[in-house]
């Protein structure tokens, strides 16, 4: 192909098309290659959702009060999400939380330290369930599938989660690897088991 | 063979006991004399230390410099009220308003004591009296005198000083207006005191300061006492000195202390119970980092903040010799406790108490079983201390229950004696008991002891404090009762496996203390000696112990009997099938005349009559709403309690709680109300929430999370009624905490028909309902 | 040398910036008003205010509340804590009074960002521990206190009514 490219002798469009056709004939004749894909996309969400069902995930993705701990008990002290997921009253998050980790008090910390918007509540759903609501392209404010890809890789309190502090147990799976299976979820076309 | 002493069917061991008791009192006898003798009436003779400018009369007052009242009070201030307690009786002793009089710790050095917390404990039905138990209350009152063993603790400080504080006011007085009718040359029936001021007809008035030089010279004389009626103060209560100071975060407690200079020490004990430091080594070596010191069974170490202090003990590589460590587990405990019940010849088995005959006894039998876990103290001010150690003395900042107990326990762990121990007692942030053992002390001194010359000052983390406590015991209870043909119980027989915990309280006091002499008398406080007239009843002790440390928790224990009998109580009304209060009242009746069951049967006519004109309310969370009872005797006090509850799913709410206190007595009236308030919440936090287990000889629990206690959201609300009897003034600031548990476990039945047997409160844990055997 | 802003004054502390507000206060300033209670935030006997709000000092780091504005117990001052602290006065709450300095600052922080509460919705917004149980005295001084707020907003004139 490159050598064909460099002679000058087929221009990229023509090279574009050639491609078109060879993948129509996949599609037609039902080639592994296209379900590879697809399957390896499921495959990756069967991970993905582990992660995403672990403690340091799902214990922010409540609907009205934290949960704490490996052993997922409810917050102590009682807190609320509030008026804007920040806490009610004396309680708002950053009251006791900083934007890392305090070691002697074992408190967990991040930047903009709060619970998941109620829009991201993943409590109480099944896998499919889950799978839909994560790649509702509304959640991402248009910006999809980029915006959750960041979210992943850049948000502070998702970063925590791999760092979480004496006590907790972390990811099992590093952000690297993680980051590749959501990489591969979103190229194998965000593959949900209907379930 | 009276009631006052152990069985009367002549068990080996009890009249093993009897011996031993009549000998240690007839020793006791020929000591007590000769140190009587040597040191009569020690404390009426002892007088405060007043330097430049001060006058103290006797060992409880002094007028100050600034020409306040000091009061001296020998006892700790956690919170009960007793420093206001005792300016309250001085200014009314004294005629001053409550403002003009200051409570202050009494010096350690000097022989206060607390008589009447040890003779509570004796083995004695308080209800009986005879020449045997006058010869041993007095022989032990007057060794405790001369030897000056103070303690705060069995609510004992009130009824402790009240008679000695007034009788020095009044002898004070006297002093005092017999130097004015000198100094003005009238009689002293002609002189007017008022606000301070003692004044003659003439108009020519003086203060008590300003008389005092002249008072100094006169010899005291003993004035009768009037009995303690309604003044001034006394019966209304004064404003607390001390509410201002730790309402604004100006009350010192102990780990307050700030001397120049001072080191913090963080400690970690062995997670094991009865492990010892192996391996120690400091990795952090910043100049901050003064050292590690090893203890018996902890390792600390010292740095110029708490903080740093933390971060390097986190870091150190410490490792621990578990060989002599225990490996049991809670369970293990409770069945050493089931298989001691059921065995007929279990050889550590005492008899506290046997009226009639309980074989004979014939009716419908009910039987039952109960247990209650181990429990923390939670005080909020975590264990400290802090301590100056030189090679001529020491000085120690705590809180504590005892300054002769720490003065005793640090001389003996640094080598020094008794009078080289200064002891410095600021607030108590909460005692119930966990102070009175004075480890946190002995430690300090003992790694303030390896940094000469500086203050020191050790720090117990939560988890620390959590799981290096004296524990409230397990303990596991049968039960049964033999129903007669009107439904009550002619004979009961009570046996609780427990650990002899006041035996192992002065074994960590005294080296030689001797264990299993004489029975424990607080295993079975609050099941023994009962109001109620159970004509044939046996009530025996069964101790167990498997090593894991047991201390004096609030209420001791009648934390535990009471559940266990009141709930009995029920289980008996609802087998009888009579309503549980008119059951109770039934049961006082066939007790006949005695004050106990005249006291217990008038508390109780204040529940029924509260149960009449305040309904239970209806259901506010869907659930089942319930009312219980119960009754307690608590160190010569009579408490019924009364909860409503609403039952929603396994959740348990108590909505409100309604109790009615006979002390006696009320000095003051509000901080009484305060006080049984405050014992019902530790009571129910422990009811609801509260349990230690214990994992291959590791405490489990360690903060707040894995031992929750009760917060303001479900603290019911509490009202409390004084209905005193006019009797004697009794305990006050623990007899509210042993009636709520089984108040709100008989509330769970009357709402659910589920019988709750152990501790704490669940339904989860129910024991399925049935129909008694 | 972190420089910190407590009760309006600049105070350099030595204390990490990575370790807990308590210990600077308690140790390195030797204030003493601020408690430890179980040093993870369950409690609450370390409440200061920060910028107005109730924190809890043994879970803020040195470095958190660096540039902002710190108020312990011992500095807290104007009319609501004077309320506040004359009902918990009035109502004798206080019995070891470990845990007090916390409430008083958990109950200022609500009142002085809405004094026009019911006492049932301040005392929904605390979540302190006592262990002496005072809760009922504490129902009692929060009422008390509502009621002093109320008398002495209808008394003077409010702050820009002229």
């Amino acid at each position: 192909m490159t050598g064909i490219l460099r002679s000058g002798r087929l221009s990229a469009s023509r090279v574009f098309a050639i491609l078109v056709a060879i993948q129509s004939l996949l599609i037609a004749f039902g080639c592994p290659a296209e379900s590879t894909a697809e399957s390896e996309s499921l495959a990756a969400w069967g991970q993905i959702v582990q992660v995403l069902r672990h403690p340091r995930c799902l214990n922010c993705h409540q609907l009205e009060q934290p949960l704490q701990g490996d052993s997922r008990r409810v917050h102590i002290p009682p807190v609320v999400r509030g008026p804007d997921n920040l806490g009610a009253g004396t309680m708002r998050c950053y009251n006791c939380h900083n934007d890392r980790n305090n070691e002697m008090a074992r408190v967990p910390g991040a930047p903009n330290w709060s619970l998941a918007p109620a829009s991201m509540l993943w409590e109480g759903k099944s896998d499919a369930e889950l799978c839909e609501l994560i790649k509702t392209p509304a959640l991402y404010h248009d910006r999809f599938p980029d915006a959750l890809l960041q979210h992943f890789t850049e948000d502070h309190v998702v970063l925590w989660a791999w760092h979480p502090g004496a006590g907790r147990a972390p990811i099992p799976v590093s952000h690297d690897d993680f980051v590749g299976l959501v990489k591969i979820w979103v190229a194998g076309g965000l593959a949900c088991l209907n379930s | 063979m009276t009631s006052e002493t152990t069985s009367s069917r002549g068990s080996g061991i009890a009249r093993r006991t009897f011996l031993v008791a009549a000998g240690l009192i007839g020793g006791g006898l020929f000591v007590g004399a000769g140190v009587t003798a040597a040191r009569l009436a020690t404390i009426d003779r002892y007088r405060l230390p007043a330097g430049e400018g001060e006058t103290s009369f006797g060992a409880w007052l002094k007028i100050a410099r600034d020409g306040r009242i000091e009061v001296a009070v020998p006892h700790q201030e956690m919170g009960q009220g007793i420093y206001a307690l005792a300016a309250l009786l001085a200014a009314e002793g004294l005629r001053l308003p409550i403002e003009a009089v200051r409570p202050v710790q009494a010096p350690t050095n000097a022989p206060f004591a607390n008589p009447t917390m040890l003779l509570d404990g004796l083995p004695f039905d308080e209800h009986v009296h005879g020449p045997l138990k006058d010869v041993a209350i007095w022989t032990l009152d007057e060794l405790l005198r001369a030897f000056g063993l103070s303690a705060t603790g069995g609510s004992t400080s009130t009824r402790n000083i009240a008679e000695p504080v007034r009788a020095c006011c009044a002898t004070m007085m006297d002093i005092l207006t017999r130097a004015a009718a000198e100094r003005f040359g009238v009689e002293t029936d002609r002189l007017k005191i008022s606000a301070g001021r003692i004044s003659a007809p003439n108009g020519e008035t003086a203060s008590y300061a300003e008389l005092a030089p002249e008072a100094a010279k006169l010899s005291p004389r003993a004035i009768p006492l009037s009995r303690l009626t309604a003044g001034t103060y006394v019966g209304k209560g004064a404003a607390r000195a001390d509410v201002p100071p730790k309402t604004e975060g100006g009350a010192p407690y102990g780990i307050d202390v700030r001397d120049k200079g001072q080191l913090y020490a963080a400690i970690r004990h062995s997670p094991r119970i009865g492990g010892t430091p192996a391996k120690v080594e400091l990795r952090q070596q910043t100049p901050d980092i003064r050292g590690i010191v090893t203890g018996n069974d902890y390792v600390a170490v010292v740095a110029t903040s708490y903080c740093k202090a933390v971060g390097a003990l986190e870091q150190a590589d410490i490792s621990w010799n578990d060989d002599y460590a225990l490996n049991i587990s809670t369970k293990d405990v409770f069945a050493a406790y089931r298989a001691a019940l059921d065995d007929a010849g279990y050889k550590s088995h005492f008899v506290l108490e046997h009226q009639g005959d309980v074989v004979a006894s014939r009716g419908r039998i009910v039987k039952a079983t109960y247990q209650a876990p181990y429990l923390a103290h939670v005080t909020m001010e975590p264990m400290n201390a802090t301590a100056l150690v030189t090679d001529k003395g020491a000085t120690i900042w705590a809180g504590h229950q005892s300054s002769d107990l720490v003065k005793y326990r640090v001389a003996h762990a640094i080598g020094l004696s008794c009078d080289a121990i200064r002891v410095v007692t600021p607030f108590l942030g909460g005692g119930f008991g966990r102070r009175a053992d004075v480890d946190y002390a002995v430690k300090a001194a003992e790694i303030a002891y390896h940094f000469k010359g500086t203050p020191v000052q050790t720090i117990w983390s939560r988890a620390e404090d959590i799981r290096n406590d004296y524990y409230r015991p397990a303990a596991m209870a049968d039960v049964s009762g033999t129903l007669d043909d009107t439904g009550l119980p002619s004979g009961l027989r009570y046996r609780i496996a427990v650990p002899p915990v006041t035996d192992r309280f002065f074994g960590r006091v005294f080296a030689y203390a001797p264990q299993g002499w004489l029975p424990d008398r607080s295993t079975v406080d609050g099941a023994v000696f009962s109001f109620y007239g159970i004509k044939n009843r046996i009530i025996e002790n069964l101790e167990v112990d498997l090593g894991i440390p047991v201390g004096f928790w609030r209420s001791v224990g009648h934390s535990l009997n009471n559940f266990f009998f009141e709930t009995f109580v029920d289980e008996l009304a609802s087998a009888a099938a009579v309503e549980p209060i008119e059951y109770r009242a039934r049961l006082l009746g066939a007790a006949g005349e005695g004050q106990a069951s005249t006291r217990a049967a008038n508390v109780l006519a204040k529940l029924a009559k509260r149960n009449l004109e305040q309904p239970l309310a209806g259901p506010e969370f869907g659930g089942k709403t319930g009312r219980g009872v119960a009754l307690s005797e608590c160190f010569h006090s009579f408490v019924g309690q009364m909860a409503d509850v609403e039952v929603a799913g396994e959740r348990i709410r108590v909505k409100q709680v309604f109790a009615v206190v006979d002390c006696g007595f009320c000095i003051d009236p509000p901080n009484v109300v305060a006080q049984v308030r405050s014992a019902i919440n530790y009571g129910l936090s422990a009811a609801l929430y509260e349990r230690i287990d214990i994992e291959n000889g590791k405490i489990v629990q360690e903060n707040f999370d894995t031992y929750p206690v009760l917060t303001l959201a479900d603290a019911p609300e509490i009202v409390v009624e004084i209905a005193n009897s006019g009797a004697d003034i009794g305990g006050v600031g623990e007899i509210g905490t042993p009636g709520i548990a089984p108040a709100v476990g008989n509330a769970v039945f009357a709402a659910t028909g589920r019988r709750l047997r152990s501790l704490p409160l669940g339904l989860k844990t129910t024991i399925a309902p049935g129909s008694p055997v | 040398m972190t420089t910190l802003n407590i009760n309006g004054q600049k105070c350099d502390v030595s204390a990490d910036p990575d370790s807990p507000l308590l210990w600077a206060l308690r140790d390195d300033l030797a204030m003493t008003g601020t408690k430890f209670g179980c040093g993870r935030a369950f409690c609450g006997a370390c409440t200061v205010h920060i910028d107005g709000e109730a924190a809890r000092s043994c879970s803020i780091l040195v470095r958190t509340a660096a540039g902002k504005c710190i108020t312990t117990i011992e500095g807290l001052s104007g009319d609501v804590p004077a309320a506040v602290k004359a009902a918990w006065i009035e109502a004798q709450v206080p019995q070891c009074g470990y845990c007090q300095p916390g409430f008083v600052m958990a109950v200022t922080s609500v009142l002085m960002k809405n004094r026009d509460q019911t006492a049932g919705e301040v005392l929904s917004q605390i979540t302190n521990i006592c262990r002496c149980g005072t809760y009922d005295a504490i129902r009692a001084a929060v009422g008390i206190a509502l009621k002093d707020l109320a008398r002495r907003a209808q008394a003077t004139p409010r702050e820009g009514s002229q």
